[in-house]
């Protein structure tokens, strides 16, 4: 279960707690308070408020949801629907849209209609709706990774915000003792990062290049969704305990990490995004097929001989 | 979240027993202020002060490396996660506090000074009994003369481990300011 932020400004009245603790347990009424063991209320109390708005990875399942609708109507074929996280080994497969295969026996229905239009519908149309399906259901994989991407890299700053605030805590409560322990903090959110790159087709399309456009993508093949995660692995922070400013002083380190962490997923996703577009942008007919001219011709003069090529 | 607990409470009823090498000697812990110490029935007027000095001494060492994983495991409990002792030291002041902790020389005696026990850093022990100790006093006030000496050592460590930390961890920047 994601933790929640609203559990934030609990957990810094508790660290706030035992700071006052720590800094009363060491008070000599002779010499006073050691400097290093007082603190701010207020400093320690506001400690997390830049993450108490920080959104929940279900605020973006309504987005990937859709999307996954969308993958449904275009898919050609079967394909995975797993997303980052999601175990490889245990695919959610779905069925291709049969569907899509109705323009390809129209060919069969109306096999009779020769001439220029006719021409046209199957080298403009039928031939090309498959492919530029796939295309879009392409186009769909990559968004919806991009969405299950930014949930994930709210969910690992969720976990890590979760752990340092816990572990903080935990080293304020025995900042005096004479055997403290090494304080570490391992970030994750990196891993997520790294998953949206795994996560593009391997054998088909590529963000960068998206070599298959124009050929169209054969789903199934590709092995869509089984997903190559990599996670980078990262040295956890070592975080100085010795006394209870620099405790603060630590875990206020650490959220700069995260913050930054957070701004290096948001930007890669944002560079995932962009490249797509600017795929899409590039190859804009093979995702989208142009108009029929016979859509636009009023209905009476749908068989002129210019517009039906005679027939 | 951990379950909730009073750690100072639960520490200050936590026992640590532990028995000596030649399983004559018994020391219990209580958290860190209350020390009992046993003998087997005729050991002490058996044994010469010397393999009295030795066992004490050893059996010392393991109580406190069992008290140092006893409060590690309450830690435990306390933060549910595993917590373990520090090994690294992430800035110069925390080596240097763990390098002089190591060096920490501490000392407990009894009133009646048939029993001093001194330490270095907590790990390292000796036990010295006043010549002629047991002729004068019978096994049970020996126990009582060794459980003082021992609780007098604990807070000895504990005022100087309190004056090293805040020497080191305090911030005063030109030392802990004198009374």
């Amino acid at each position: 279960m994601t933790f929640d932020v609203a559990d934030l400004p609990g957990r810094a009245q508790e660290l706030n707690k035992a700071a006052n603790d720590a800094a009363s347990d060491t008070f000599d009424p002779q010499i006073g308070y050691a400097p290093n063991y007082v603190t701010s209320d207020d400093e320690v109390l506001g400690i997390y408020n830049d993450f108490l708005d920080a959104p929940a990875p279900e605020d973006f399942s309504w987005a990937a949801e859709g999307l996954l609708k969308a993958m449904r109507k275009l898919a050609t074929s079967g394909f995975n629907a797993n997303k980052q996280g999601d175990k490889p080994d245990h695919p959610n497969l779905e069925p291709g849209n049969n569907d899509l295969t109705g323009v390809d026996a129209a060919g069969v229905e109306v096999e009779d209609w020769t001439g220029d239009a006719a021409d046209a519908f199957f080298l403009n149309y039928g031939e090309k709706f498959v492919p530029t399906a796939s295309n879009q259901f392409c186009a769909y994989y990559v968004l919806r990774h991009a969405v299950n991407a930014e949930a994930a890299v709210w969910q690992t700053a969720r976990d890590d915000l979760d752990k340092l605030s816990k572990d903080a805590i935990e080293q304020m409560r025995h900042v005096a003792d004479s055997n403290q322990d090494d304080w570490t903090n391992a970030l994750s959110v990196a891993g997520a990062v790294v998953a949206i790159g795994g996560a593009i087709p391997t054998a088909g399309a590529t963000l960068s290049g998206w070599a298959v456009v124009g050929a169209g993508v054969t789903v199934a093949s590709t092995g869509m969704g089984l997903a190559k995660k990599e996670e980078k692995k990262k040295d956890p922070l070592a975080l100085a305990n010795g006394n209870p400013q620099e405790i603060i002083r630590e875990v206020k380190r650490a959220l700069g990490e995260i913050k930054k962490e957070i701004k290096s997923g948001e930007e890669e996703i944002k560079r995932v995004v962009e490249d797509a577009v600017n795929t899409i942008d590039g190859s804009w007919k093979e995702f989208c097929l142009p108009r029929p001219a016979l859509a636009d011709v009023p209905r009476k003069d749908i068989y002129s001989p210019e517009n039906m090529g005679g027939v | 979240m951990a379950p909730d607990i009073d750690f100072k409470r639960t520490w200050s009823e936590t026992e640590v027993r532990t028995t000596s090498p030649n399983e004559q000697v018994f020391i219990t812990l209580r958290g860190d202020s209350s020390i009992d110490v046993s003998f087997l029935p005729g050991y002490y007027e058996r044994a010469n002060a010397a393999q009295i000095e030795e066992q004490l001494a050893r059996t010392a060492r393991l109580v406190f490396a069992e008290r140092t994983k006893a409060f590690f495991d309450l830690r435990s409990k306390e933060h549910g996660n595993i917590v373990r002792p520090g090994r690294v030291s992430v800035n110069d002041a925390e080596a240097e506090y763990k390098r002089r902790r190591a060096e920490l020389a501490v000392e407990g005696a009894s009133d009646d000074g048939a029993v001093t026990i001194t330490s270095v850093g907590m790990t390292h022990f000796a036990v010295h009994i006043a010549p002629g100790t047991q002729n004068r006093v019978d096994a049970a006030t020996f126990a009582q003369d060794v459980a003082q000496a021992g609780t007098r050592l604990m807070q000895d460590q504990q005022t100087k481990m309190r004056a090293l930390k805040l020497e080191i961890h305090g911030g005063w920047p030109e030392g802990v300011p004198t009374a």
